[in-house]
């Protein structure tokens, strides 16, 4: 059925394939192609020359990853996701049946089955497994094929997780890294890869505003990723919340008044690039060209793993 | 793109005619076209024939223009920030943002929430909204269209402007409805938007899911019932002495144990079954737990059931508890006992389950609603005392009792 085709698999688009896409699309690839700091084939040259704007200028010589790259990106990190929340609510690996233990990588710092402070909290992280789970079938599905296999990884990168305390730390920065990449790629993306890339987005959005008041009302310690994070904190006051987010925190990670930008207006979510969300799992903030580190000791599967 | 048509709400969707959704697309898309009077048979062949084009840069001469979907989504971003203003602050959004508005009716006074944390949490939710209105207004720029008239209680008045005492269960039962709907609009607008509109629809859409995510969690915590208490509407006929409604329009989100509100229904009488015979409007029945007291005729009578939660994409706020957890797990939101076409379910997030999950929508993804099928939430009238049923073709009611402003302003027509 056509809603389930890739639309683009081939990493070397076809020049029809750009013509495609508006213009302002394939200059944020060129952009997105920037961060990454990828270099490639003479191709690059003949792909953009296909575009329909001449203020595309043909100054770089890049190969544009194909939607499936941006797919595989994004499967890396529910890879991650529903490992991480398998072991600590189920006590063991994601199942066989999910494909993402055929082939995989070795996962080490698996933590044991945990014990969370009430039956909500345990109930709401076994939900937030079951999506997990199956955002990692449906994108295998998805990408059929193209479909990259679980990649090594180390869940203990941040810290032995030995407590819930500290499992819901790492799992509310997973959420929010992970709604934070959705929108940054989205972009990239078209047709049917885009409508489970949003989809997705809005689930990881869901459990981070779940596990972010959690983590107030439990008092979960908290590990800043990166500049874009925002710390979870009730101000206390409603006059200051009305106020928006601040350096204290807020409730929600989105920009405040001191933190908006014309690219992340005040109320908005932000975005990162892969490589920002790759130097946060990769445990190398502020480094480019980074290829494995902290989660993926081996690095992630597929063409985008480098920061 | 399957999702991302322009679907006709079909009160009597089934899961099967969700999953055939997909194979429908092209269909829909020419009757989408079509329903917008675009006669341009050319160009409308070129766009269902052309998979490649999902998201055109332009799409003004074969549909709505990207600025027409980023103004839908500011006709919600209007409501909900004007909702939280009243809630909140106890008035009106910053004099900034209302030039040229519409009147607010039966605006809610300002909520005192009985914790601290809720009244931070929901202030900072009014921040969040009020931003989101200023930045659509300034990405949209000379495009953006004005506020509508609005009734704050979803009750298609434009009789008071008096404002109207709300419990804090019922503000936040409405904000969780406004969050969620939010979220399923904006996953199926992003379709047609692209470059910096669709990232600014991604990041909306975020911070939207952010706090649905916290207001359903909310909600669990204080054991709220699921408000407003009705927002789908039937209508039938009863006849005194008998326990059986007949000619039923729209059995979509009821569910067995609701209560019925209504001329002749005696009073506390539930839905003790519901019998769908075919998809027709107006061929179902249900039978009630007590006698009617008095009869209507075809069509006369408007009933509403009351905790009936939504249009069988919504998953009602709850913790489902400990004998539950490994099925929660394995199955996702779970399946509320006695419901019926579509089913009901319940969970911590608004996803779909192993049984409701789709191609286009698969379990543990977040739906996506048509702009029909949100302005079918939005258009529809909540109170036991109103009797108004938004159906297809209905370009105003409920919150919009003048309609949303700008070219997406219609349940579309069933086609």
């Amino acid at each position: 059925m056509a809603s389930k085709e890739i639309e683009v698999l081939d990493p070397a688009a076809t020049v029809e394939k750009l013509s495609s896409i508006a213009t302002a699309r394939a200059l944020n690839r060129r952009n997105f192609m920037a961060a990454l700091s990828m270099t490639g084939a003479a191709a690059g040259a003949a792909l953009l020359s296909g575009c329909t704007s001449s203020t595309v200028a043909v100054s770089t010589t890049t190969v544009a990853p194909g939607e499936s790259d941006v797919l595989n990106f994004a499967l890396n990190l529910e890879y991650l996701e529903a490992t991480f929340y398998s072991y600590i609510t189920q006590g063991t690996d994601l199942p066989a049946s999910s494909g993402a233990t055929a082939n995989s990588g070795a996962i080490t710092g698996a933590p044991a089955k945990l014990t969370f402070a009430t039956q909500q909290i345990t109930d709401q992280l076994n939900e937030i497994y079951f999506d997990e789970l199956n955002h990692v079938i449906a994108l295998r599905t998805l990408l059929a094929s193209a479909a990259v296999p679980r990649p090594a990884i180390n869940l203990a990168a941040a810290g032995t997780i030995s407590t819930a305390a500290t499992a819901l730390s790492v799992a509310r920065q997973f959420e929010d890294v992970g709604a934070t990449a959705y929108a940054g790629a989205l972009t990239l993306l078209t047709s049917s890869s885009l409508n489970y890339a949003i989809q997705i987005l809005a689930v990881e959005g869901f459990h981070a505003g779940a596990l972010r008041l959690v983590s107030i009302q439990n008092s979960i310690a908290y590990s800043q990723a990166d500049s874009l994070d925002v710390k979870p904190f009730d101000p206390g006051s409603a006059a200051t919340a009305a106020a928006g987010p601040t350096a204290s925190g807020a409730f929600f990670a989105t920009a405040g008044a001191a933190s908006a930008s014309s690219s992340t207006p005040a109320g908005f979510a932000f975005t990162r690039t892969t490589s920002q969300v790759l130097q946060i799992l990769y445990g190398t903030p502020g480094v480019i060209g980074t290829t494995k580190g902290g989660f993926f000791p081996n690095g992630l599967n597929g063409l985008i793993a480098s920061t | 793109m399957a999702s991302k048509e322009i679907e006709v709400l079909d009160p009597t969707a089934t899961v099967e005619k969700l999953k055939n959704l997909a194979s429908r697309r092209a269909m829909n898309r020419r009757n989408f076209v079509t329903a917008l009077g675009v006669t341009g048979a050319a160009a409308g062949a070129g766009l269902v024939s052309s998979r490649t084009p999902a998201r055109p840069s332009t799409v003004s001469a074969l549909g709505p223009a990207q600025t027409d979907y980023l103004n839908f989504l500011l006709n919600i971003k209007y409501l909900e920030a004007t909702y939280y203003s009243y809630i909140t602050q106890g008035a009106d959004l910053p004099i900034s943002l209302t030039a040229a508005s519409g009147t607010m009716y039966q605006p809610p006074a300002k909520v005192t929430f009985p914790t601290q944390q809720i009244t931070d949490l929901v202030n900072e939710i009014y921040y969040d909204e009020l931003s989101h209105v200023i930045g659509l207004r300034n990405i949209l720029g000379a495009a953006a269209v004005n506020r509508p008239a609005m009734n704050l209680q979803g009750l298609n008045t434009t009789a008071s402007t008096t404002a109207v005492t709300v419990t804090p269960a019922a503000a936040l039962g409405t904000i969780r409805l406004f969050e969620d709907v939010g979220v399923t609009a904006i996953n199926y607008l992003a379709e047609f938007l692209t470059s910096n509109y669709l990232t600014s629809a991604a990041q909306i859409l975020a911070a939207e899911a952010f706090h649905a995510g916290a207001l359903r969690l909310i909600v669990i915590q204080q054991a709220d019932a699921l408000v407003p208490p009705a927002y789908l509407s039937f209508s039938g006929v009863i006849t005194s002495g008998s326990p059986t409604i007949t000619n039923v329009s729209n059995t979509a989100g009821l569910i067995v144990g609701a209560t019925l509100i209504g001329t002749g229904i005696a009073s506390g009488a539930k839905i003790a079954a519901i019998n769908i015979a075919s998809e027709a409007f107006g061929t179902g029945t249900i039978t009630m737990s007590a006698n009617a007291n008095a009869s209507t005729t075809t069509n006369a009578t408007t009933l509403i059931g009351t905790n009936t939660p939504s249009d069988g994409l919504d998953v009602e706020p709850v913790d489902p508890g400990a004998a539950q957890v490994s099925a929660l797990a394995t199955s996702g939101p779970l399946l509320v006992t006695g419901t019926s076409n579509p089913p009901i379910y319940e969970g911590f997030f608004n996803t779909a389950s192993i049984a409701n999950g789709t191609e286009t929508t698969p379990a543990g993804f977040a739906f996506a609603r048509t702009t029909g099928q949100v302005l079918t939430i939005l258009y529809s009238t909540y109170a036991a005392t109103s009797y108004i049923v938004a159906l297809p073709g209905a370009a105003k009611g409920g919150y919009f009792p003048l309609g949303v402003t700008g070219a997406i302003n219609s349940i579309p027509t069933q086609g």
